[in-house]
This record gives structure tokens, sequence and C-alpha cells, in this order.
């Protein structure tokens, strides 16, 4: 796996979970965690130390959970939410809706939960093989749940993440086409619709808030 | 106190006695990987959620690194964080109360 290609996911990652939060906040995290891969890389370099990739990788993959529980305790914690953020966390409130919104999330969560199964024990394959047999499904899930998540508060960006998830599974996994397909149209409409009505729930641009 | 926090307290004392009174992310998950042996350092979240919380909890405290001194070291500046009077105490009542504190550590954690 690339240095790069690890370094460019942590980032992105970062960015994602940080995104919304109020400026300086987010920036704060992004900084520390800057720091910390600069700092990770030059020691290691300097002591001539291997897998600095896989430690990076490690060390985000398993930070994941807390990165979302320190994201839902930062929006817990404000008192006076903005606007933007209340309709990220809003939770769908009809039987159907909330039906749907837990078979994705269980979707996703067995994605995520599939790949350091795949990583650690992935019997035969090769290293290069079970890295990339895991880290697919992780990254497919975090997007699904990802998007989920900022669909409210970002409708396309969300929509896209949800709909990209999708299409990477279905990819990975073409053989299981006859349920890949379904899924991915399903889930695809899920986010387009979700977004839209998000789309709609807004007041129109120059209203007072 | 969760361990984690336990963890990074201890190490952050220890890297005191030895004349570091400041210290910053990569640093303490560095201290606590050696003190713990452990090959795999502190995931960033759980780090960095860790130290959010106790700087909520005024266990630590934390200033920027003045961007000249990042800039001198060709690098990006530094959160650099030390610990406060209360997480000393904090940190010896834990001692105090029979939980997992070194024994070399529980002789110095008399509060300042």
């Amino acid at each position: 796996m690339s240095a790069i290609l690890v370094e460019s996911i942590i980032r992105l990652w970062t960015g994602l979970y940080t995104k919304g939060l109020p400026p300086e906040l987010g920036a704060e995290r992004r900084a520390e965690v800057e720091s910390d891969l600069w700092e990770h890389g030059s020691l290691w370099r300097e002591r001539g130390l291997p897998g600095l990739t896989m430690q990076r990788f490690g060390r985000w993959l398993l930070g994941i959970p807390a990165d979302l529980s320190w994201r839902l305790e930062q929006i817990g914690s404000r008192k006076e939410r903005p606007e933007k953020v209340e309709r990220a966390i809003k939770l769908p409130t009809t039987m159907v809706q909330r039906g749907i919104f837990g078979f994705i999330i269980l979707l996703a969560g067995f994605f995520i939960v599939m790949g350091p199964v795949v990583l650690i024990g992935g019997g035969g394959d090769g290293w290069v093989e079970r890295a990339l047999w895991g880290i697919t499904p992780i990254v497919a899930g975090s997007m699904i749940l990802t998007g989920l998540y900022i669909i409210n508060q970002s409708p396309r960006l969300g929509a896209g993440l949800l709909s990209g998830g999708a299409i990477i599974m279905a990819l990975a996994w073409f053989w299981l086409f006859f349920i890949g397909i379904p899924v991915v149209i399903f889930m695809i409409w899920y986010g387009v619709s979700r977004a839209r009505r998000v789309g709609s729930d807004r007041p129109p641009p120059g209203a007072a808030a | 106190m969760l361990p984690i926090e336990l963890s990074l307290l201890e190490a952050a004392i220890e890297l005191r006695l030895r004349g570091t009174a400041e210290f910053y992310g990569f640093m303490i998950a560095t201290e606590v990987s050696e003190r713990e042996g452990a090959r795999l350092l502190t995931a960033y979240g759980t780090l960095y959620k860790a130290l959010s919380r106790m700087e909520k909890a005024g266990l630590v405290e934390s200033r920027w690194e003045d961007p000249l001194v990042a800039a001198a070291g060709l690098r990006p500046r530094r959160r650099l964080y030390c610990v406060t009077a209360v997480g000393q105490a904090a940190l010896a009542k834990s001692a105090a109360a029979g939980r997992a504190v070194k024994p070399s550590l529980r002789s110095k954690l008399a509060p300042s």
C-alpha cells in the first residue's frame, strides 16, 4: 500500500469528520493530525524504522470510532446549534424511513467490520490481496455512513458519498450482481430523494433566518 | 479517569521528570508505546479525543507553538500540552487508590 495513499486517506477522513464544526475547532484537529503525520514520518525516517505506512494505517483505522464519537460529542456539547448542524442530526421520523435508515447503517457496519477480519485473517491470500479486500469494504462502509451522517447538512456530498460507497461495494462483489445492483439502485434512490427533500426544506437564499 | 487518560498522564509526568515540561501528540504517543511495550502507537482518534477530554476536565492545558519556531524547523506547528496541578493531583489520587500507576512514579507524585 502506498504511503501517499494512506496519508491522503487520513487527511480526507480528518477533513470529513471535522466538516461542519466551528472553523477553529476543525482547523485545530486537522493541524494536530497534520503535525502528527509529519513527526511520525520524520522520526521513522531518521531512525530507519520499517512499517511506517502500516503504522499510520493502523492508527487511522483503530481511531475511527473515537473520531466519530468525538464528532458526536462536539455536536451534543453545543447549546446553540446552528441550523445546518440541527439538520445534520435530524433523524428519520416514519417507521419506513427508520427501517431504511437502519438497514443502510447495518449494511455499512457489516462492511466496516468485515474489512479488518479480511485484513487479519485473509487465509492464503497474499498481502496485497488482503489489503485490497480488507480496505475496500472499510472505505465503502465509511463512505456510506459518512454520507448518511452529513446528508442533511450537505445534501449533494452526502448523496454522492452514499452512492459512491454503494457502487464501490457492487463493483468489488460484482459476481453478486443480482443482490448488488438492486441494493445500489435502492441506495442511490434513497440518497438522491433524501437530498432533494432536505434541499426543498431549506429556506430560499436571502430569506431571513 | 479512563485508562488511556491515566496512561497519558503517567507518560507526561515521566517526561516532565526527565526535563520535558511540554509535550505534543506524537511525542506522548511514542512515550506511551515505549512505556507499555506496544508495537503500534496510540490511534489518532483515541489520542486526540483523550487529550481534548483531558483539557476540558482541566487535567492538561495546551497552547499552539510559535509559528516562527515551527517554520525554523521546517515542520507543521505543534500543539503543546502540559499537565496542570489538577492533572497531577488526579494521578496522585489514582495512585493512592491503588490503580495501575508505575511504582517508580508513585513516590514522585506528591502534589506540587
